[in-house]
């Protein structure tokens, strides 16, 4: 198989560290290629390299940041270098011994399977049959307890690679006595070796210490405690690497970064102590074009504030992409004099939104403080209900409401809904559940439910969706029948389970026909629970949460008629999320807290219809407003009834029926 | 009352607001210059009354822009997921129709739409996950082109009342 070892491509007077044997692939003859560029991007697109624009001047190494790096810290170089010296370090590389941990595999012998036919010179049928034998393995391992499999393994792209005729493999764990235990095992009609590559530090020790040291006082020369400053800034210029020939070879600039990365590992003891010592990190003028080579800083460095990837080739956002979500607490970063400008017209809104902390870029705020601030805040504040009702009708609406339908849901529909009243229920049995009950679940059946479910998520077809849109009391009242039985909590002494909102919405169906136009309604929704029970005085079966929209319109018995009502039933998600975490309410959010005082007297608004009865009947029996309004109540705002009562009830009348 | 025969009704109505739903959400993750766009403009009932009607966890907010300026401005990553959506028409009859169009009857009608999910804030994988419930009443927008006019990015329907909350 043809094997192209990468080469450093554009060594320049700049002294590269890119290297991208590990991130070599095959393409369908089986030849390694050497691209750099994850996920397909086209190597067309990085064109334009060996063209560094000098754009900004390099920043390196004034990034200290004195907002955030100028706090106490007790770290001395001193501190550092003592530590360097003495024996203590854990030095990297030297306590990750013995198999049980992790090693690197290397399997030979397969490319004189059958599979090496194959356009991929056999690789791939090669990984998915380890994959295959090592899950086997774990299976049998987890036999005794006959439960399923706690993992499955599987070869990611960035654990393997291919030497020559060798496929290394890097593996955790128990991975690797299960991939050593297949030496000698047959794949694709060959006898396959696998063994294990020795360590470093075992292959050659005094070699390794060398190196150590070497990187240890790399370290001292390019640390800079004032400015909490680790300059790793053009490295392949750095006349005493080269003197060691450390960058002799693109095998050796590969590791230094990794090497380094694993002395400083050693060096800190905490990550706190970490975070207080390198604040910055710089990495300028590398000729890096992708990260594989410094991808190690990130773990490494997660608190790192501030960062400079300036001057070097990195063609675009996507060769960055590695770090998009990494340090979580970046403040600057400098990208300038990277191809990336020229070819991503976005990258600052890109790498804004990458690093959701970031304040500065290339040297320029992209945002404040405050607006950081408000950011990692990360939620919309929570106000108190937000409960805009006219003349008390939404909230005498809902006193009658809730208690009605656990104990009465017949008389409730003839009270609130009329034949073109709407009601159906959407079921969330996914719905994320109580976060106080973090671990306990809830046994959830839905079967009393689910065949109802309107939750068009899953009812697809157009019938269901029809039959389930339940229309008109009758309906609604053999619907309301079918569900379990319910109790809600008290809405006076348990108002801290409700939260119950009120907004007037236009353009309600006028039943009446008056009002071509419609007419003006509320819309109620209300999030709460209630408890499911096993008869009227039952026993509670379970705890359910619901959200239920509402909308109300003028008609029917009580001057109210429910127009739409939309249950939602999920699973059990507690009432923690209805506590106002923003209790500061006189900002520029007006907004009405909802009190739930002594039920007011419910007003509704008369249609016109009953705005003439109520005149006509006045001017007919003389009786003022109030007792003609009552008198049509009563009769169910028939005018004709209206004057049979008048007739049987006026000899009784006081003068104060008559008083306008 | 409306011409319009019930599944034909039923049929727009719930794809309306499943189509709406999946972009007014990844609108509010990934485009939210637009996010201004799903709403109606602002504008006074002569009885005063003020729409759109706008309420996202009790704040009370004054027009599709604030939202807007608010998700860009404040908002960390959001990412929503819609995990049940219902929909029933609020109005078949919304206004008297000017043409007799069948296309412009069948869109006649404001619509109430309630979705419940999760939200992911900050990141997709780990960030914090809060339930949220939402019910919105969308109208038809009058600038949406009608026939064979060319498509522009005008929405479909328009969000004339909103409300929002976490509920987990």
């Amino acid at each position: 198989m043809p094997v192209t070892t990468a080469t450093r491509r554009h060594q320049g007077n700049r002294g590269g560290i890119a290297k991208r044997t590990r991130d070599m692939r095959t393409d369908r003859d089986g030849d390694m290629l050497m691209g750099t560029a994850p996920r397909g991007r086209p190597q067309a697109a990085r064109g334009g390299r060996g063209a560094l624009q000098p754009t900004r001047p390099p920043p390196a190494p004034g990034m200290s940041d004195s907002r955030r790096g100028g706090h106490n810290s007790s770290f001395k170089k001193e501190q550092l270098l003592s530590a360097l010296r003495q024996g203590s370090i854990r030095a990297g590389g030297t306590e990750r011994n013995g198999p049980a941990q992790s090693g690197n595999i290397k399997i030979t012998g397969w490319t004189k399977s059958e599979a090496y036919a194959s356009s991929d010179g056999g690789l791939g049928a090669l990984i998915s049959w380890l994959e295959r034998r090592v899950n086997i393995s774990i299976k049998k391992r987890n036999a005794p307890r006959k439960t399923a499999p706690p993992r499955t393994f599987k070869l990611a792209p960035n654990k393997y690679h291919v030497e020559g005729d060798a496929l290394i493999i890097s593996a955790m764990g128990s991975d690797v006595g299960d991939l050593l235990h297949l030496n000698n095992f047959e794949f694709s009609g060959v006898k396959i070796k696998v063994e294990e590559i020795p360590k470093e530090s075992e292959q050659d020790s005094s070699a390794g210490n060398q190196t150590r040291q070497m990187l240890k006082d790399f370290l001292h020369r390019r640390y800079d405690p004032s400015a909490k400053l680790l300059n790793l800034s053009a490295i392949g210029q750095d006349q005493e690497i080269l003197n060691t020939g450390m960058f002799a070879t693109a095998s050796t600039q590969s590791k230094f970064i990794p090497a380094l990365m694993k002395v400083c590992d050693g060096i800190f003891k905490s990550a706190e102590e970490k975070k207080d010592t390198v604040q910055s990190i710089t990495l300028a003028n590398n000729a890096l074009d992708s990260l594989v080579a410094v991808k190690e800083v990130a773990p490494t460095f997660p608190d790192l504030l501030n960062l400079d990837l300036s001057n070097n080739q990195f063609p675009s956002l996507d060769s960055l992409s590695g770090w998009k979500t990494k340090f979580k607490h970046l403040d600057q970063l400098i990208v300038s004099g990277n191809p990336l400008e020229q070819n991503n017209a976005d990258y600052a809104a890109d790498l804004a939104g990458w690093f959701p902390t970031l304040r500065v870029l290339n040297g320029i705020q992209i945002r404040t403080e405050e607006q950081i601030a408000k950011k990692q805040k990360a939620i919309i504040p929570i106000f108190g209900a937000n409960f805009k009702d006219i003349s008390g009708i939404g909230e005498s609406f809902i006193k009658t409401f809730f208690p009605a339908f656990d104990s009465d849901r017949n008389g409730l529909v003839r009270h609130c809904y009329d034949p073109q009243s709407t009601f159906s229920l959407a079921v969330n049995p996914g719905a994320p559940r109580d976060p106080a009950q973090q671990g306990f679940k809830q046994l959830q059946t839905w079967d009393r439910y689910i065949k109802q479910s309107r939750n068009l998520k899953k009812i697809t077809h157009l019938n269901p969706r029809m039959n389930r849109l339940l229309t008109g009391s009758d309906d609604i009242t053999k619907f309301w029948q079918s569900l379990p039985l319910t109790r809600h909590p008290n809405l006076e002494s348990e108002t801290e389970k409700w939260l119950i909102e009120c907004q007037s919405v236009p353009s309600i169906p006028d039943p009446s026909g008056n009002s071509p136009q419609g007419v003006d309604g509320l819309i109620i929704t209300v999030h709460g629970e209630y408890e499911e029970l096993d008869g009227p005085a039952g026993q509670a079966r379970i705890k359910r949460s619901f959200d239920r929209s509402f909308i109300l319109g003028p008609g029917g018995l009580n001057g109210i008629r429910v127009v739409s009502d939309m249950l939602t039933v999920r699973s059990y998600g507690g009432c923690a999320a209805f506590t106002p975490t923003d209790t500061n309410t006189g900002t520029n959010q007006p907004v009405t807290e909802t009190t739930m005082e002594a039920p007011q007297q419910a007003l509704p608004t008369l249609t016109n219809e009953q705005t003439q009865m109520l005149t006509e009947l006045a001017r007919q029996t003389g009786m003022n407003i109030q007792y003609s309004k009552e008198c049509l109540e009563q009769s169910q705002w028939n005018f004709q009834a209206a004057l049979e009562t008048f007739a049987a009830v006026q000899p009784n009348l006081g003068p104060e029926a008559f008083a306008q | 009352m409306s011409n319009v025969p019930a599944d034909i009704r039923t049929k727009i109505s719930t794809e309306a607001a499943e189509s709406f739903a999946e972009s007014y959400y990844l609108a509010l993750r990934s485009s939210r210059a637009t996010i201004a766009s799903f709403y109606l403009p602002k504008s006074e009932s002569p009885d005063g009354k003020i729409y759109p009607s706008l309420v996202l966890n009790g704040a009370s907010l004054d027009d599709g822009m604030t939202v807007q300026k608010f998700f860009i401005e404040e908002m960390p990553f959001t990412h929503y997921e819609a995990q049940s959506i219902d929909c029933h028409v609020l109005n078949p009859n919304l206004k008297p129709l000017e043409s007799g169009r069948k296309a412009e009857a069948e869109r006649n009608m404001s619509l109430l739409v309630s979705v419940s999910g999760w939200v992911r804030l900050q990141e997709l994988s780990k960030g914090p996950m809060r339930g949220f419930s939402e019910t919105f009443v969308l109208v038809p927008n009058e600038e949406f082109p009608k026939g064979k006019a060319p498509k522009t990015d005008k929405k479909s329907w328009l969000i004339q009342t909103q409300n929002f909350r976490y509920v987990t």
